[in-house]
């Protein structure tokens, strides 16, 4: 069954610096949340947020069954995380990196999914290929692979675009449709382009 | 999915982290490079004398303890650094995290020291008296350094001056152990037997399951924050 979210007055300050004031919203199961905004504006904390990373200052996230962020034991194998913040092993092959993290989701068999997923993207013949050896934009495709290596229930993608060509970014694209209708969605972006791939936005403000 | 046991995700931690090692040779390189460099040097220097054993035993573990400060923060300070602990935590509980690090730390100082504590024995001329004391010294205190020293690694990687700040914190935490494992190995080096050493090798052993024991319950707070 898949879950949706709900962001109730989140607020977080760092310091004396508030980086995000007062956001609610809800990103149902099957649906695209679109966050949006300038520079500065919060949204790659709010996704932090949502993901567990970093604890809000006042109001909670709250999952449909139950469970908050505070919780983040009990559901970190459901939620996929892609952010221009987060890397991956570049010592490692593409294929070690993502049977690894697979393999700690509790993923079945874990090399076979790491090579379905670069397969999907388009890396498969660049699998055993140490990460360092990759451009960025084929980084951030294998970064696409390590979020949906776990076929998750909750995908929390910051700037989907970052790093990617034209061709990049027709494939993220279409690995969001594909998804939409199985997992609750929420996509960080400045690109006024993307906003439409929301089924609802929300715009953050200073 | 299955359900995967903690011992397993620390064990796909520990494997993680052997096979970057393998890649990059960073620890074991500047850990390594330490120890031998600083026996070579001591070794020529004191080699028109015969030292007594307790100098003998305080020397090595002098080398043992700043070759782990050298070497054993690596494995944390690079998740922080290459900011790869990002998708360490949105994958594996920090118990699974930890103890994976403790198990490589350990066996990147099991794996340095079993170059440098022939060497250790070769330069400085010892044979131990007491052979399985000696070697059960360099052992528990091999343990006891690579647990009291994992969780100060976790904690100082998200400091901005991580190398000096290594040393300065481990050095109490290491503390009562380090003493404990230079009266054993001088114990061994005299020609006493594991009796005269028991109260050490509890002690040791006491340090390390409590130290181990408060660094699981912390290491989330540490982890996670």
């Amino acid at each position: 069954m898949g879950i949706s979210i709900s962001i109730n007055d989140v607020s977080k300050k760092f310091g004396e610096r508030t980086a995000l004031r007062k956001v609610s919203a809800n990103a149902a199961s099957g649906r695209v949340l679109v966050v949006t905004g300038q520079n500065g504006t919060g949204k790659s904390t709010l996704l932090k947020v949502v993901a567990g990373l970093i604890r809000p200052s006042t109001g909670e996230v709250r999952y449909s069954d139950g469970t908050s962020t505070r919780d983040a034991a009990r559901f970190r194998d459901r939620i996929g995380f892609i952010s221009p913040e987060l890397a991956l092993y570049e010592e490692l092959t593409a294929l070690d990196n993502l049977a690894f993290f697979a393999g700690l989701k509790g993923v079945q068999d874990p090399v076979a999914a790491g090579e379905a997923l670069l397969k999907r993207v388009g890396l498969l013949d660049r699998a055993d290929d140490p990460l360092g050896s990759f451009s960025s934009g084929m980084k951030q495709r294998v970064k696409f692979c390590f979020s949906l290596v776990n076929d998750p229930d909750v995908w929390l993608i910051d700037e989907p675009t970052a790093n990617l060509d034209d061709p990049g970014k027709e494939l993220a694209y279409s690995l969001i449709s594909e998804r939409r209708g199985r997992s609750a969605i929420i996509i960080a972006t400045n690109e006024k382009e993307e906003v439409p791939l929301g089924d609802e936005a929300v715009i953050l403000g200073k | 999915m299955k359900p995967s046991s903690l011992a397993s995700k620390a064990l796909l931690v520990f494997m993680k982290d052997v096979r970057s090692e393998a890649r990059t040779r960073y620890g074991v390189g500047s850990i390594a490079l330490f120890a031998v460099t600083s026996l070579v040097v001591a070794s020529f220097a004191v080699s028109p004398y015969a030292l007594e054993p307790d100098a003998q035993s305080a020397f090595l573990w002098v080398v043992l303890f700043f070759s782990s400060m050298s070497g054993l923060s690596r494995s944390f300070v690079k998740e922080e650094e290459t900011r790869t602990s990002v998708a360490l935590r949105m994958s594996a509980e920090p118990l699974a995290v930890f103890f994976g690090k403790l198990m490589f730390n350990l066996a990147l100082m099991a794996g340095v020291e079993i170059v440098v504590v022939p060497m250790f024995l070769l330069f400085m001329d010892i044979s131990p008296a007491t052979p399985s004391l000696f070697f059960a010294s360099v052992a528990l205190g091999t343990v006891f350094i690579s647990a009291a020293t994992t969780i100060v690694a976790a904690i100082i990687s998200k400091a901005n001056s991580k190398g000096a700040l290594f040393a300065v914190l481990s050095f109490p935490v290491t503390m009562p152990g380090l003493i404990m494992a230079v009266r054993m190995t001088n114990a061994s080096l005299a020609g006493m037997g594991f009796a005269s050493a028991l109260s050490e090798v509890a002690g040791i052993l006491a340090f390390t399951v409590i130290l181990t024991t408060l660094s699981a319950l912390l290491f989330e707070f540490v982890w996670n924050d």
